[in-house]
């Protein structure tokens, strides 16, 4: 907790120097908690662009964050009446519920309240994060039947690509922050492939590139968030 | 000298309404939206486990605030149940269930013991 405090405080002020984030006010208004996306594929800050054009990974703190996911959070109090800082540690009000180590992660679906304290105890700010458990996988790009048809490049260095998104989803279809763990994998190579492209879907899931490279019948697996979902692939002419 | 009856009423309630009386009780004013299930009074308090809650203690007598240097210091009987702490206003407190169960909240105005307050948390389901 003290190494994870330290390093809040470092990482606040290093913050300080780099310009405003983005962040929510906390209920008690001594200052702002930010929410931060500790990979590319969370939701909460694949859809969110700074003023340069660049993706955020500090975002306003998200309506919802799936069970077992990692994320972190910042807060910065705000300048005092001298222009200084006060350095603050942030806590769980529920262990139990919601872990602090290196990162955040829910255990459960629950509410619960972040409070910003400083070292000897006095709480500066606090803000409620609720967490739900993510309910399925939906694949954009598919055909009405659920499989995908995909050609197959000609070769001599021709690839023609088929894009299709992945996005985990909770009930109701809420989109829920958090480092979803995103794989895509074909279940044979010599009739197509997958990777991974730097774009995301509307809703903020990760697209992948699929290039057939021989008539044939393969499988897609998409997985993430302990969730799988298979796609039947078929590559024709 | 001896006072009557009346008399002694008569100055409690001069002294409460000027402020100098004896502390009666504490007046809640919150400062954050608790869940709905929450309650806070100074008869018992009601909480649920990992939702925080802030709130002003005024110290009253009678109807009437205390003076603005008395110091109002409250103490969870058991943190690993409920857990409380100052805020940076004055008398402002962010109290918080951590997990199910039953505690109490000491009162203590300018360093005397003036109240228990029994405080349970309900575990979130």
């Amino acid at each position: 907790m003290i190494t994870r405090a330290l390093l809040l405080t470092a990482v606040a002020a290093f913050g300080a120097g780099c310009g405003p984030i983005s962040g929510t006010e906390g209920e008690l208004g001594h200052g702002e908690f930010s929410y931060v996306c500790i990979t590319r594929d969370d939701v909460a800050c694949n859809q969110s662009t700074n003023l340069y054009g660049y993706t955020d990974d500090r975002v306003a703190m998200p309506a919802a964050v799936a069970v077992g996911m990692h994320f972190d959070v910042e807060y910065r109090a705000h300048e005092l009446e001298d222009g200084g800082h006060v350095d603050s540690r942030l806590r769980s009000t529920a262990p139990s519920i919601l872990t602090i180590g290196t990162t955040f992660s829910f255990t459960r679906p629950g509410s619960v309240s972040i409070i910003a304290e400083t070292a000897d105890g006095t709480i500066l700010d606090l803000i409620d994060v609720d967490a739900e458990e993510v309910r399925t996988l939906r694949v954009d790009g598919l055909a009405e039947d659920g499989a995908l048809e995909i050609e197959k490049s000609p070769g001599y260095g021709i690839s023609y690509t088929t894009t299709v998104g992945v996005i985990a989803l909770g009930a109701n279809d809420q989109r829920l922050a958090g480092a979803m763990g995103y794989t895509a994998a074909s279940s044979n190579e010599e009739v197509f492939t997958v990777q991974p492209t730097a774009t995301y879907t509307a809703d903020g899931g990760p697209e992948y590139e699929l290039v057939g490279v021989a008539l044939g019948e393969a499988d897609l697996t998409l997985r993430a968030a302990g969730l799988e979902r298979i796609v039947h692939v078929t590559v024709v002419e | 000298m001896k006072m009557t009856s009346n008399g002694a009423w008569a100055l409690a309630l001069v002294l409460a309404a000027s402020g100098c009386g004896g502390f009666s009780h504490l007046d809640f004013v919150m400062e954050s939206t608790p869940p709905e299930a929450t309650l806070i009074s100074f008869e018992r308090m009601q909480l649920v486990e990992g939702r925080a809650v802030a709130f002003v203690a005024r110290p009253m007598s009678g109807d009437t605030e205390m003076g603005d240097d008395t110091e109002v210091s409250l103490a969870s009987g058991n943190p690993d149940v409920a857990e409380i702490g100052p805020s940076l206003e004055r008398w402002t407190f962010v109290l918080f269930g951590t997990t199910g169960g039953e505690t109490s909240l000491t009162v203590l105005i300018d360093g005397e013991l003036e109240a228990t307050i029994p405080v349970s948390v309900e575990v979130q389901p």
